[in-house]
């Protein structure tokens, strides 16, 4: 049982650490981007922001334009629709400190991060990796950097739009279903949304970005030769990506607040 | 006459037992192999992919494992690979891989480079496909795409990875005689083809034959 347990512990350790060497090894490489390789590196880091960040645009602003108006809806029920400034308190305090990050970082995992995974995986079996090294062109520079610095970005962009959506939608819902003034609204938003509030939130989507990226790129270039490697190393990727997230909202959460 | 390409006393199971053999600059030679897999090791030992276990391949005149991972590239970049299936990036469209490149090693404007891709990609008749991703290619497109790949940064050494599969008698000829006319467009510019037997390069003219035979060059 002990040696069960700290067999899984060393597996736990090794994967963290493989994951710390690959951002390592990719962010070495945008010293040297910028003399070598910038352009293509460029296009590719924008096609990922595009896939990852403005494809996904429509559906997290309309999940959180519900968010938003089910909580305030919920609290309204709760507590009466004299209680605005509590119901923003509540808001800010479930969208900004943890589903704005986290339901981002969820979404952002179940559209790209099994693309991702499922992409390189097929690249490494087909040999295109060894073929772009062949022509001089690092695949840590050309395919990991741009991919973990795109979802990154994107992950980060979208939790903001989300939170900014989640808020105006609770508060278009208490005007229309309740009248509640925006004054009123503000009370309960206002003296909440501080600067550390908003600072964490970011710091909690650059780290989900940057694990998610991380965990799938990695993932997509550990398969060997055979075909059945790829959806594998896309759910792997996935599951992954699912638990650490988890797992680092709650260090991050229970350390912070 | 400066070696492109030496191996010296190379070892790497199970292809090469002691192999020595130069390639001289400005050559246009060709390597009979026992088969696909052979070849298939040997360019990654000429890119530099797969170090050897013992002895030494010196590649325009340096020994790839020996070099920083820059330095790597710098070399690698004077070598071109006509792969058989292409060897294309499957998510860039055909222009895109051949101006990846050039993208990436030249300082060159992006329209000049485009330019230059497109006269390339016609030159092997590929003008029709610019925007199509290649899994929508056939085997002989590919390769004709490929081709224009490798030969869009006028590489010094240029290895063709040849197979017979996925082209007809014409079109294979065809691209022999591209080959052949490439090698003759710059002094000093070496070809080696890698082929399964002799008789794959029939229609390319009078090109020397090596065999590589239990791990040495006959």
């Amino acid at each position: 049982m002990l040696a069960a347990a700290g067999r899984q512990a060393t597996r736990g350790l090794l994967f963290v650490g493989e994951l710390s060497m690959l951002l390592f090894r990719a962010f070495r490489e945008s010293l040297s981007v910028v003399r070598h390789g910038f352009r293509p590196v460029l296009r590719v880091y924008l096609k990922q922001v595009y896939f990852t960040g403005v494809q996904a645009l429509a559906i997290i602003l309309f999940l959180f334009l519900l968010i938003g108006s089910l909580i305030v809806t919920q609290m309204t029920s709760l507590a009466g629709a004299g209680s605005a400034p509590l119901t923003g308190k509540v808001l800010v305090w479930i969208v900004v400190r943890e589903l704005g990050p986290l339901l981002t970082a969820v979404i952002v995992i179940a559209r790209s991060g099994t693309a991702i995974a499922t992409e390189l995986a097929t690249m490494k079996i087909n040999g295109e990796i060894d073929v772009l090294e062949s022509l001089g062109i690092p695949a840590m520079r050309y395919l990991i950097l741009p991919r973990i610095l795109g979802v990154t970005t994107a992950v980060l962009v979208l939790t903001l739009y989300a939170e900014t959506v989640s808020v105006a939608g609770g508060f278009l819902t208490a005007s229309l279903a309740w009248g509640v003034p925006l004054e009123q609204y503000n009370q309960g938003i206002v003296p909440f949304l501080t600067v550390r509030e908003i600072g964490i939130s970011f710091f909690k989507s650059l780290v989900f970005g940057l694990l998610v990226s991380t965990v799938c790129c990695r993932q997509g270039l550990s398969v060997g030769e055979s075909l059945t490697q790829v959806p594998q190393a896309g759910t792997k990727g996935v599951m992954q990506s699912l638990l650490l997230v988890f797992l680092l909202d709650v260090a991050i959460t229970a350390t912070l607040y | 006459m400066d070696a492109a390409v030496q191996f010296i006393d190379a070892e790497l199971d199970p292809i090469l037992k002691g192999a020595n053999r130069s390639f001289e600059a400005g050559t246009i030679s060709a390597v009979v192999t026992a088969g696909e897999d052979v070849s298939a090791l040997l360019v990654r030992v000429l890119a530099g992919l797969t170090p050897l276990q013992g002895g030494q391949v010196l590649v325009l005149g340096h020994d790839l494992a020996l070099l920083s991972r820059e330095q790597r590239d710098q070399v690698r970049r004077r070598i071109g690979i006509v792969y058989p299936d292409g060897g294309l990036v499957s998510n860039l469209k055909v222009l895109e891989n051949v101006t990846l490149p050039l993208l990436y090693h030249t300082g060159e404007s992006s329209r000049e480079i485009e330019n230059r891709a497109i006269a390339l990609l016609d030159r092997f008749g590929c003008g029709e496909i610019l925007f199509e991703l290649p899994g929508t290619l056939s085997v002989a497109l590919r390769r004709r795409a490929g081709f224009a790949r490798a030969l869009a940064l006028e590489p010094e050494l240029i290895v063709y990875y040849w197979r017979e599969g996925g082209l007809d008698s014409g079109e294979r000829e065809l691209f022999l005689r591209e080959a052949v006319a490439f090698h003759g467009e710059a002094p000093g510019r070496t070809t080696i083809f890698l082929a399964p037997h002799e008789g794959a390069l029939a229609g390319g003219g009078t090109i020397p034959v090596v065999h590589l035979t239990k791990g040495r060059f006959e």
